[in-house]
């Protein structure tokens, strides 16, 4: 658990590292936003990179949900007797629940709902948390064994520390990529935050990515130590269907999704239009209502298709993670620092190598990870 | 490995606990759609977003003095602002994080 620890970490710091550069770039242009830092860091022609990247970004977000949710959902079933499959069970709750919410054209009633994240990740810790504790899963004498599926039930290897340096760990950087993924909003931080001195915003980002990744140790901690080389790809998968505490969290985490699920699936969707080119006065309501029709029945036929949720975060944060984390921000910092000219001072320009070799370590995590993750999902 | 969890539960909590003890300051709306953020994945509500404040050319750009140059900003207290990007960046992805643990643990791949 302690290179895990490590790695989660390191990537963290670098995540970080690389939202605090798009702030300055912000600091430097005056840029609003993501797409208007490139605009003026690189050069407006080819700011539909980050574009594009943002919305296939959205693409995976949305398939993680709608997978986390037949999975949640299928198990909700399960404990209040209903032995839905997992297919009928997303095939109902996208039909049911999730188009009419993607067919809403406001979408600000649903914002108090996003809380409720946050909220539901709290309580799945603490009851992560009790459970491994508790010994409610101990290996052999645990309370809830006896209801969890032999696959599931705990088990561990026996190659420990060593196991960072194997390829494999590059599955796990990668999904830690598309977890720290917040940087498309690293300028609406910096703009709105109060007073907002470079020093002061590295304050801000080094504090939250302090918080986040203490989190992220213990959460995964829980999971791990529980249930060791059987942790499922959606850990509540692993917890019995008759522990009620988990049950509270699994109802939290898919509330929390419910409403959050029309959230990101509209940047998709408003991601395709823009891509598309088509003008915002032209997007009628039924032009609106057809490409939801098509977006969200696209993303459940992948979710039918693809069962491994931790597949989607590896593969996505192998190839956009990184380069919305690494890559794009140290391109930007480079421009920018360029188009200062001899107003850059020498620390600037030193730092600029420090941020492409950071991009550079990007693009190599962001290869093997793409490689390893395809090759975990064949064997 | 118990005891060392243990300290480390105590020393998340207490950045927690500051951030929800602190002034508390509502965020104005329109302005922080980070509060509109899925808690995992995060949105591009920035780049959808039609309000654009253009105010530079890139001639114009200056290196701000770390730490002494402010900039007029926006009226997000830091209490604020770390809540809301603690709660983007803690999602549900977080539920799949043992699953890569055990990958290191695991001979799945041979190279």
């Amino acid at each position: 658990m302690i290179p895990a620890a490590f790695l989660i970490t390191g990537i963290g710091g670098l995540s970080a590292y690389g939202f605090s550069l798009i702030g300055r770039v912000c600091a430097f242009t005056k840029a609003n936003s993501y797409r208007e830092a490139w605009e003026k860091s690189i050069n407006k022609e080819t700011s539909i990179i980050p574009a594009a990247s943002c919305t296939f970004k959205t693409v995976c977000a949305t398939l993680a949900y709608s997978m986390i949710l037949a999975d949640t959902f299928k198990a909700i079933f399960a404990t209040v007797g209903f032995n839905i499959s997992r297919s009928n069970t997303l095939l109902g709750i996208t039909s049911v629940v999730l188009l009419p919410l993607c067919l809403l054209k406001n979408l600000s009633s649903l914002a108090p709902f996003s809380l409720l994240g946050i909220v539901g990740m709290i309580y799945t810790a603490f009851a992560m948390g009790v459970r491994y504790f508790g010994g409610g899963y101990a290996a052999s004498a645990g309370a809830f064994l006896p209801d969890v599926a032999a696959s599931l039930q705990p088990a561990f290897g026996t190659i420990g520390a060593a196991g960072v340096f194997s390829p494999n760990a590059f599955i796990l950087v990668c999904m830690l990529s598309t977890a720290y993924m917040s940087h498309f909003n690293a300028p609406k931080f910096y703009n709105e935050l109060k007073d907002n001195t470079i020093e002061r915003f590295n304050i801000l980002v080094g504090s939250s990515f302090a918080i986040s990744i203490a989190t992220f140790i213990l959460m995964t901690a829980f999971g791990f130590l529980t249930f060791g080389s059987s942790s499922s790809g959606l850990i509540l998968n692993n917890y019995s269907n008759k522990d009620t505490m988990i049950g509270f969290s699994r109802v939290a985490v898919a509330i929390s999704l419910v409403f959050s699920y029309p959230l990101a699936f509209a940047g998709f969707r408003d991601g395709v239009l823009d891509l598309a080119k088509v003008p915002v006065e032209k997007r009628s309501n039924g032009l609106l209502n057809k490409v939801t029709v098509v977006c969200l029945s696209l993303i459940t036929g992948l979710a039918l298709a693809v069962k491994d949720v931790s597949f989607v975060l590896s593969f996505g944060g192998a190839t956009l993670g990184n380069a919305l984390i690494y890559v794009y921000p140290a391109l930007m910092f480079r421009g920018a620092v360029k188009k200062m000219g001899d107003k850059a001072s020498p620390g600037l320009k030193k730092e600029v190598k420090l941020a492409m070799a950071n991009a550079c370590l990007g693009v190599g995590m962001g290869l093997v990870g793409a490689k390893m993750a395809l090759k975990s999902l064949a064997l | 490995m118990k005891a060392l969890l243990l300290c480390l539960i105590v020393a998340s909590c207490i950045p927690w606990t500051a951030i929800a003890f602190a002034p508390a300051r509502t965020m104005v709306p329109g302005t922080m759609p980070s509060t509109h953020i899925a808690s995992f994945p995060k949105l591009p509500l920035v780049m959808t977003s039609p309000v654009l404040r253009m105010s530079a050319t890139a001639a114009a750009m200056e290196e701000p003095s770390e730490g002494k140059e402010t900039s007029s900003g926006g009226d997000g207290t830091m209490s604020a602002l770390m809540f809301n990007l603690v709660k983007s960046i803690v999602g549900a992805g977080v539920l799949s994080l043992p699953a890569g643990k055990l990958l290191l643990d695991t001979k799945l791949c041979k190279y």
